[in-house]
């Protein structure tokens, strides 16, 4: 058909012809790709979103991130937070909330956005280590004096709320939550085989032989999700050695090699050898131990208190089964019963380079404020970042049950990989998996204190 | 004897009996799978973990309205349908034009010029993401169906001019050289000669590429950032949050996902069977 | 007929497209990969720093390599051997060709997250397939944890990545055989070659260019390989099953190393493109004319 056109006659005319046919060709490129270009454009609005664009309307564009997915209850808190802001009549810009479930897929995408420069104006953060990376790389903003000049909302949150969102004496982001782990304990096997919630961990090594003598699988526990493995050996580190080891870390100095974590790890094998774990633990990942302990086929989970609105879904087997006791205590071992191991869980930072500070100020206000952080703490079972009044008949059980034992709590420290950052964080999950997996637990820590010093930041 | 010279229909050699037994055998070892996934679809989440071969306690369909509305997998479907096929067209056109330059109008760099365009194909994704979305977010074609269709296309060439380089190459002279005494130009070599020849060659690469684009995650998810642009596997995610993910409803998704590329495909390969038999006769 | 122009007309649309959008951001990856750089922050020159500490520091980065290598090579041989028997076996006088194509095909359209999970529970010790087969047929002995433990958890990865894209292969394969024209195949039944024979010397010869391109694919495509990997085992326990590019993935993405991310990618590229001039160099003779 065009082809024709492309006829050898003449030297100009073929030249022409030619021509002609390349600009067709570029031309139909050209045309396809803008009809899908344009179809993007009347549907979506504005085709980019840099904070502090031209939005429709003449309000510029707020632009902001968080990471819960659409069955959660925090993603309704927020889109509510979000269209209630854009309905108000003296609502300077036009919120944009994205939400992007996952944190492999949040964060990929949160720091290329970033260093695209075209970031949110406000997004959640984890604490501690993973937060300093961004407060290092000047990305977030410095609160610390936002906070002082008005006393009355830093003064609302509960004691030592900033705790691990504050470096060098400046605050980067305020909490909106927390989450703890508490052990996790289905009453209905405990009670079949006459079992109560142990205090010590002889009680937790009585309660597993007698489990294992039935056929029970006495933890919901998989090494896959390293980090699932991890937390438990955190909380029976803190059990042996108490605070200070895992603080002197986290402050450039101490050792990996302390008596403590080789002790922990022994118990972690001696567990595993005792059957304590399911049977292919390793190839378990944390939807698997989720659903294994929804489903009732185990007898304990050591996980955090977001795992409580799971419980409570209609396909969990257990909804009014379950338990909330604090984990034992070890023989001889310097940590409280009362030490708590747990995050600030929806910390909210501003970007440093945002063109909209009073409004994202503001929003960080309205999460904080005491009609939604009842909501939050009643609605999705979270533990309030704020003080204030939580009326029992609204709030679910277990998140009851776990404020009450939590309301004796002397400290409360942080999960290894959030507060020492990704980089030694991951190589202490993977320490872990290794030794569940057969690794001398004393050669698999001191690759991990050689690798931590030659990594410090 | 007579079953090689004398194929008496209802007779099946020995040999199509074998081959259709290993067919058969294998078959199931690909088909079980699928039905796994079906029977999956109709569970709900902790029921698959505690039973994941045996068919539902309770078959719950909703798990595909679900997907379909609230899971916005219609919008999704079709925005993949778009970008991938607009990406093909321009994946097909340009792959074919170069893989006609490099193997019939040969020139000292041609073997060179391959490699060049193969590097592209070496490296994984992950490693050009972000200078690429530095790059885009420049000019200002971030979360753009265009700016991911142009990363598709361009990002599918390497494959796609390596396969047609293959095809193309066993072209015979004659064919072309015919054509050439009879007038044709080289546009007219390439329209109405080497293109038609290379029907089943095209539809392989279609074929190829599609499989490329349609599933393709992480581009998708960080290039995008409004709702109603997205494409299905980044609709998939939807269904994993921070710590878990609800299989059932996305096993429901995936489902829907790939039943339309499934009957894509059995329409495609009619295609393909039919361009073969046509060239066959011409050649 | 070969001037310039017309060359130029017919390779400069991909040339352009594919040096604007894919070449010059892997340049700028190999640029990063001299740097120490954690996206938030500015990048900071730190020369070979990145490939000395790859190759002398980073166990992670041997083991990677490792268990890429064997993948790849264990995919060539099965994917090609299993990809071209089966496309044999499909344009043979059969009837069902669309069928079987499809069947053998359709895994690589769904997602890995489906696939790595589906292959997950099959090889799950306790409730899997695999292992109650093997104690259905008495061979208990046999069984084992098929992802975790050294012996087979690479294994088990290759298999159902080969499960995956044998399809890939075969459709090539297919493509391929179906090209040729029907009259030498008849000619050469006629001369009384026959199966074995026929296909030794008359079918593979002949589509020696899509061996080649198979060669490529699988080799390359092993070598980059990624998905499944971090679907199974995310590379674990304690990295033992990492393969390289999901080293990479782990560097950059989760630990922030975009520039030491980048050295990898380097070192990924520079193998792929080894591999690619040695298959090349394998396969140096002419193309067949007929």
């Amino acid at each position: 058909m065009k082809a024709q056109v492309i006829f050898p006659i003449g030297g100009i005319r073929l030249k022409m012809s030619k021509w002609s046919a390349a600009a067709l060709v570029a031309a139909l490129v050209v045309a396809l790709l803008s009809a899908c270009g344009s179809n993007s454009n009347k549907e979506g609005g504005a085709s980019s979103s840099p904070a502090g664009s031209q939005g429709s309307g003449d309000k510029p564009k707020m632009l902001l991130y968080e990471w819960n997915n659409s069955d959660s209850v925090i993603y309704k808190i927020a889109d509510d937070i979000v269209n209630e802001y854009n309905a108000r009549p003296d609502a300077k810009v036009v919120m944009e909330l994205q939400h992007i479930p996952g944190s492999d897929t949040y964060y990929p995408k949160l720091n290329a956005a970033l260093a695209a420069n075209s970031g949110p104006d406000a997004f959640t953060l984890h604490a501690a280590g993973k937060m300093k990376t961004y407060a290092d790389g000047n990305r977030i903003m410095d609160l610390t004096e936002i906070l002082d000049s008005d006393p009355e909302w830093k003064n609302s949150f509960t004691s030592g709320a900033f705790n691990l969102m504050t470096f060098d004496g400046k605050t980067y982001a305020v909490p909106t939550a927390f989450a703890a782990v508490p052990l996790y304990y289905n009453k209905e096997i405990f009670e079949k085989y006459g079992l109560t919630p142990p205090k010590t961990y002889d009680d937790l090594k009585h309660i597993i032989t007698v489990l294992r003598q039935n056929n029970v699988t006495p933890f919901a526990f998989g090494a896959k999700d390293s980090w699932t493995a991890a937390l438990f050996s955190e909380v029976i580190a803190n059990r042996i050695g108490g605070d200070k080891p895992f603080d002197d870390i986290m402050n450039g100095g101490g050792t990996w090699l302390d008596p403590s974590f080789i002790e922990m790890g022994k118990i972690m094998v001696e567990l595993r050898d005792m059957g304590a774990f399911p049977e292919g633990f390793l190839g378990l990942d944390n939807n698997a131990i989720n659903n294994m302990f929804k489903n009732g086929e185990a007898a304990m989970f050591v996980m955090g208190s977001w795992s409580i609105g799971g419980l409570y879904q209609d396909d969990s087997k257990v909804i009014g089964k379950i338990g909330i006791t604090k984990f034992p205590t070890f023989p001889g071992g310097k940590g409280d019963i009362d030490t708590w191991l747990g995050q600030p869980s929806y910390n909210l930072s501003i970007n440093a380079s945002t063109k909209h500070k009073d409004v994202a100020i503001e929003y960080l206000k309205i999460w904080t404020s005491e009609k939604i952080q009842r909501r939050i703490a009643e609605e999705a079972g979270d533990i309030p970042a704020v003080n204030i009044q939580l009326d029992p008949e609204k709030v679910p059980p277990l998140s009851l049950e776990l404020q009450k034992e939590m309301s004796t709590m002397k400290s409360m420290f942080i999960f290894y990989d959030v507060g020492l950052g990704a980089k030694i964080g991951d190589e202490y999950n993977a320490t872990i998996q290794s030794i569940l997996a057969g690794k001398d637990v004393e050669e698999a820590f001191k690759a991990l204190d050689q690798y931590t010093k030659e990594n410090r930041e | 004897m007579s079953s090689i010279t004398m194929t008496n229909k209802s007779r099946l050699t020995v040999g199509q009996l074998v081959i259709y037994a290993l067919l058969i055998i294998g078959s199931l070892f690909y088909l079980y799978p699928l039905f796994w996934l079906l029977i999956n679809s109709l569970k709900q989440t902790p029921e698959i973990f505690s039973n994941p071969w045996a068919l539902p306690e309770r078959w719950i369909w909703e798990n595909y309205p679900d997907a379909w509305t609230t899971g916005n997998v219609s919008r999704y479907v079709v925005n993949s349908i778009i970008l991938t096929g607009t990406s093909l067209v321009v994946v097909l056109l340009l792959s074919s034009m170069a893989a006609f330059a490099l193997t019939q109008l040969k020139w000292k760099l041609s073997k060179l010029t391959l490699l060049y365009f193969l590097i592209g194909f070496m490296v994984p994704v992950h490693a050009t993401l972000i200078p690429l979305f530095v790059y885009f977010t420049r000019f200002n074609l971030v979360d753009s169906q265009l700016g991911l269709g142009l990363i598709y296309s361009s990002f599918g060439l390497p494959l796609a001019v390596l396969v047609l380089c293959g095809f193309l190459s066993a072209i015979p002279r004659e064919l072309l050289e015919a054509a050439v005494i009879d007038g044709s130009s080289v546009y007219g070599l390439y329209w109405r000669i080497v293109l038609p020849v290379s029907k089943p060659a095209l539809m392989t690469v279609t074929i190829l590429s599609f499989v490329s684009v349609w599933n393709e995650l992480l581009l998708a998810l960080i290039f995008l950032t409004d709702q109603s642009k997205f494409t299905l596997p980044v609709g998939l995610t939807r269904f994993s949050d921070l710590y878990v993910t609800d299989y059932a409803p996305m096993f429901a998704a995936i489902v829907i996902a790939t039943i339309p590329t499934l009957i894509l495909f059995a329409i495609f390969n009619k295609r393909v069977l039919a361009g073969m038999a046509e060239g066959a006769i011409k050649g | 007929m070969r001037s310039r122009t017309s060359i130029l007309f017919f390779m400069t649309p991909a040339f352009l497209l594919y040096t604007a959008i894919v070449f010059i951001p892997i340049l700028a990856s190999v640029y990063y990969s001299f740097f120490k750089w954690d996206v938030l922050s500015p990048p900071k020159f730190i020369g070979l720093d990145n490939f000395i500490r790859m190759f002398t520091k980073d166990d992670i980065f041997v083991t990677s390599v490792k268990n890429m290598l064997f993948l790849t090579v264990t995919s060539i041989v099965l994917q090609q051997f299993f990809g071209f028997l089966l496309a044999v076996f499909i344009t043979s006088k059969i009837k069902g060709k669309e069928f079987f194509k499809n069947v053998f095909f359709y895994p690589a359209v769904i997602a890995s997250v489906a696939v790595g999970l589906m292959w997950t529970f099959i090889y799950d010790p306790k409730f899997g397939l695999l292992n109650g087969f093997l104690r259905l047929i008495g061979l208990e002995s046999l069984q084992r944890q098929w992802l975790f433990e050294q012996s087979t958890a690479m294994w088990a990865i290759t298999l159902v990545v080969c499960w995956q894209y044998i399809g890939y292969t075969m459709i090539l394969y297919v493509a391929a055989i179906q090209n040729i024209p029907r009259d030498i195949f008849e000619s050469a039944r006629i001369d009384g070659a026959v199966g074995w024979r026929l296909i030794r010397y008359m079918t593979i010869p002949l589509v020696k260019p899509i061996i080649k391109v198979n060669m490529i694919l699988i080799t390359v495509g092993s070598l980059k390989f990624f998905d499944l990997v971090y679907a199974m085992t995310r590379g674990g326990p304690a990295h033992s099953t990492s393969v390289l590019a999901m080293h990479m993935y782990n560097r950059s993405f989760r630990q922030y190393e975009y520039g030491y991310g980048d050295a990898l990618a380097v070192v990924l590229l520079i193998m792929c493109l080894v591999a690619t001039l040695v298959i090349n160099l394998l396969f140096r003779k002419a193309d067949t004319e007929y």
